[in-house]
């Protein structure tokens, strides 16, 4: 009856591709870094979910791209933690989060 | 109506999780403070989890909500509790968030082009997840597997990337 929804492969990389280009946005355009850590999990969120996808719809009898999207996670750990700590790191010196003034040189 | 439900469930979910997704999406973007933009994050990592279930890859999920909602959304909590002073919402100016837009738009468009006019169709048209029991012992057996195509390696080097991470970040914060 309704073959129009049923749910392809087409619909989810059009889920991935649209989350994807809603956190580029979002980098591109906030002037926080920690809104811009935000968005980049955003991004890291919308590969690792693409990995998932064409392994269970192509090769569903190996797990190599569930193996990726666990690297990607631990990798997006890894980034986090070393930037906030950086932030923090730039925030005791400029006193600031907002990157116009952490591009600023200090006095 | 309860016979299409039950025809559908499937759909609807997804549907409906797709609206959720692309709604909590904008709400990252569109909120003026970072605690918000971080509650936003959360419930997108939430559905992003209910994305994996319906994939059925139930051990991504569990790993997507240890890791990003008890790991990584507490740090940023902390992070924002600590940094972030009241400062003003100072926006980009209206021509580079203009220029922003334009760059995404063509992105997405040229992406959703590419997938529909170069992708096989035969694969594009496939509906059907086969499920499997042994999923869970599948990855942990490829994890740890020393053979042609294992991932013990990369396996070893993220463990000894986690360590040295670990004592860096405390050189860097402790002063």
């Amino acid at each position: 009856m309704m073959d129009v929804l049923q749910i392809t492969l087409k619909h989810w990389l059009f889920l991935t591709t649209l989350t994807f280009s809603l956190g580029l946005y979002s980098f591109l355009v906030k002037q926080n870094l920690i809104s811009i850590l935000i968005a980049l999990e955003i991004m890291f969120n919308a590969v690792a979910m693409n990995f998932v996808i064409f392994n269970q719809y192509i090769y569903a009898d190996l797990v190599d791209g569930k193996i990726m999207a666990i690297f990607i996670i631990a990798i997006t750990a890894i980034e986090t933690v070393v930037s906030l700590a950086i932030l923090i790191l730039l925030f005791r010196v400029k006193q600031s989060n907002q990157i116009k003034y952490l591009l600023m040189k200090t006095r | 109506m309860l016979q299409f439900i039950i025809e559908y469930f499937h759909e609807i979910l997804f549907y409906s999780l797709f609206t959720m997704a692309v709604f909590f999406s904008w709400n990252v973007i569109m909120t003026k403070t970072t605690l918000r933009a971080t509650l936003s994050l959360c419930f997108l990592i939430l559905t992003n989890a209910c994305f994996f279930l319906l994939l059925n890859a139930e051990f991504m999920a569990i790993i997507q909500i240890l890791v990003y909602i008890s790991g990584i959304v507490i740090l940023l909590i902390f992070v924002i509790m600590l940094t972030d002073v009241t400062q003003e919402y100072i926006p980009g100016t209206l021509f580079q968030s203009f220029l922003a837009k334009i760059n995404v738009a063509l992105f997405f468009s040229a992406i959703v082009c590419l997938v529909i006019f170069y992708f096989p169709s035969h694969m594009l048209m496939k509906n059907f997840i086969t499920y499997h029991e042994n999923n869970l012992a599948l990855i942990g057996f490829s994890i740890l597997n020393t053979n042609q195509n294992g991932y013990i390696l990369p396996f070893e080097i993220i463990s000894l990337l986690l360590l040295v991470v670990l004592v860096g970040c405390l050189k860097i914060s402790i002063k």
